[in-house]
């Protein structure tokens, strides 16, 4: 067991070594500098002297070693288009926003999806079924800058502007931008978990069908257990099995990718940054953020390769 | 104590209304051992659930007949009522052992957890984890598992095909039911296992007295246990009687069949096996006369017009068969001798 954890550890920074020396050479093998994007006013003078400065007018290779030392040293190295601020700086300023607004639609997603699973695999082919399969339908196809708008509109305008004429106040129910207090969270959180809820529903509605099938259930029928704890003693510990290897991507692509949210509803998050730093070529910027997420999406994975052990007994490494 | 009368069970599915069980007849007295043998597809297993009402209730409908468990019809008690009766009067152990066992429970849990759901101490409270716990050490000892304080933290996984349906047994004794139903427990085991685990069940039977019904495919299996037998075919009980009057007075041509099908000892090598030609019907559209007809090497017109009724040929012997009509002119079963190539010694 304890052989299997440090191989697994060992092979997560393998991988992030990895992604983060293509991602360096890809970066530099795009057309451009961090200070030539196209229609520039600086001249070819002070061009050589910013390059210098920064050491881009070294030979790849040298960039690159570099690049590897600092790193290692804990350097992520200065922003190249924020203002001289320090990617470190940048990260533990915006990450935990993004964090936060992550780990909100993580946990409303999750528990409203494998519950919303659970119920429509005990009641299929009845209301509650059919509700799921929408839910799941719109959660999936449905982009969420449209739903974003839609509820901006529907709860932010519409309710609110409706609860301030009723009650004569200016107190704002559900407010559509900016991230100051829980109710700031509140649509935000929501839109960004609807994608969960979608694939969680389902997917925990096959993962239940299929227990629900299955002989142990009937034994526990048989020895007469209240059907209440079949389903949670038998059925949905089995069921989660699937629905953990997924959740260690889900955690990934929610607390990292939400940019689109971000921008949409003012929430001084990461996701901005790492689409601005593409653009301007900010080299820093780009590796360090590439780095900071995939050390974040490998670990996910590997807690939700640890986390089988705890819930499937087959998979626990005897030794 | 057990009775089942005129049982009728039908699922509703796709392809149409199955009537599984189409007016069964069985009796299970106290401490006795029935069989119920049959081919796949004769509704033994549907009979044997039907006890527990284990079946999906979105498209099982017991469509008439009672189950009376000393006079009370289990078939008329809410599902609430018979929680009460399930693990705790009545228990079941399973065919396949590899599945029929949760694999993300202790072993020693989905013991204790039957315990907990049933038993209640002298005060008539429910007993304590710790009780529990000794109680399933105790029934780990009692169907002969080694280790057995150890083996409570075991998961499925870790045990063999046998040790695992001795895990089923003690777990379905755990309550001391006064009925155990066993549906093809022996069928996913090797030779030697089967022999050990009927063996487990015969002692279980003599030391508390539980009855049990088992129901299998294999006349061989069930005759050392075995004290009465029922015959199931396309639904229906077709033979029904002691032991002895199914091994060596059976007057259906489908209990021959089964019987002949059964390797003797002393049978040569190249002698090939018995078997029964055809298939079982198809209880979607049920044949109106006898369900054997098909197969049967016996038939007669009335046998595909006509379902033959019961004949009661003892007190504990009853057979459908025409060819136990007063009017037949074919000679009985039982007067026709074995053949030689399957005989019994």
């Amino acid at each position: 067991m304890r052989n299997y954890i440090i191989k697994r550890i060992l092979l997560a920074i393998v991988t992030i070594f990895v992604v983060m020396t293509i991602t360096f050479f890809m970066m530099h093998a795009i057309p451009g500098t961090p200070f030539s994007t196209g229609n520039d006013t600086m001249s070819a003078e002070s061009l050589e002297v910013l390059m210098s400065r920064y050491g881009l007018d070294q030979p790849l290779y040298k960039q690159y070693v570099r690049y590897v030392t600092n790193i290692l040293k804990g350097d992520f190295g200065v922003s190249m288009s924020n203002g001289y601020r320090s990617v470190s700086d940048i990260i533990l300023t915006a990450f935990p926003v993004s964090a936060d607004l992550g780990i909100r639609a993580l946990i409303f997603g999750t528990i409203a999806g494998i519950l919303l699973g659970i119920e429509a695999a005990l009641h299929r082919g009845k209301p509650v079924d059919h509700l799921s399969t929408i839910v799941a339908i719109i959660g999936i196809s449905v982009p969420s800058f449209v739903l974003g708008t839609v509820f901006q509109t529907i709860l932010g305008l519409g309710f609110s502007g409706w609860f301030k004429a009723t009650f004569h106040t200016d107190y704002q129910v559900f407010p559509i931008a900016r991230w100051q207090s829980f109710r700031y969270t509140l649509i935000p959180s929501f839109v960004l978990g609807m994608g969960t809820v979608a694939g969680l529903a389902r997917l925990m509605r096959t993962s239940m069908l299929d227990v629900i099938g299955q002989d142990y259930v009937k034994t526990a029928k048989s020895k007469g257990i209240s059907n209440l704890a079949i389903v949670w003693k038998h059925e949905v510990r089995n069921a989660m099995m699937p629905v953990v290897t997924v959740l260690g991507r889900m955690i990934g692509g929610v607390v990292t990718g939400s940019y689109i949210i971000e921008s949409q509803f003012a929430i001084p998050g990461l996701g901005k940054y790492l689409v601005n730093s593409i653009t301007a070529r900010d080299y820093t910027m780009t590796m360090g953020l590439t780095v900071f997420y995939s050390i974040f999406i490998v670990g996910s994975m590997l807690l939700v390769d640890l986390m089988y052990c705890v819930i499937d007994p087959r998979v626990r490494i005897t030794k | 104590m057990l009775e089942i009368k005129d049982l009728k069970v039908s699922f509703h599915t796709y392809s149409g209304e199955v009537q599984a069980v189409r007016g069964v007849n069985l009796k299970l007295e106290d401490g006795g051992v029935l069989a119920v043998v049959g081919e796949s597809g004769c509704g033994k297993s549907v009979t044997a659930q039907s006890v527990l009402q284990l079946h999906d209730p979105t498209i099982t409908q017991y469509k008439g007949g009672e189950i009376l468990l000393d006079g009370q019809n289990l078939l008329g008690l809410s599902d609430k009522q018979m929680q009460k009766v399930r693990g705790k009067d009545v228990s079941m152990i399973f065919q396949d052992p590899m599945t029929s066992l949760n694999p993300t429970m202790t072993v020693g849990n989905q013991i204790m957890e039957v315990l907990l759901q049933h038993e209640k101490t002298a005060e008539g409270k429910k007993i304590t984890k710790a009780q529990a716990r000794e109680r399933a050490i105790e029934l780990l000892k009692m169907v002969r598992l080694p280790n057995a304080e150890r083996r409570m933290n075991s998961y499925p996984h870790e045990f063999s095909g046998g040790q695992r349906q001795r895990v089923m047994i003690a777990m379905a004794m755990a309550c001391s039911p006064r009925i155990l139903i066993a549906d093809e427990p022996t069928t996913a085991l090797d030779v030697t296992v089967q022999a050990q685990i009927i063996e487990l069940m015969k002692e279980m039977q003599k030391e508390h007295g539980t009855s049990i019904i088992i129901i299998s495919h294999d006349m061989g299996a069930v005759a050392s246990i075995a004290k009465t037998v029922a015959v199931m075919y396309g639904g229906l009980v077709v033979e029904s009687g002691t032991v002895e009057d199914i091994f060596y007075r059976q007057e259906h041509p489908y209990t021959r069949g089964l019987l002949d099908s059964v390797p003797k000892a002393g049978q040569r090598k190249d002698q090939r096996l018995e078997s029964i030609e055809g298939m079982p019907p198809d209880l979607v559209k049920p044949p109106v006369g006898c369900p054997f007809a098909d197969r049967c090497k016996h038939c007669m017109q009335i046998c595909k017009d006509y379902l033959p009724e019961e004949t009661q040929l003892s007190e504990s012997h009853s057979c459908r068969c025409w060819l136990l009509d007063p009017e037949c002119p074919q000679p009985r079963i039982s007067s026709i001798k074995v053949e030689e190539n399957g005989g019994k010694e």
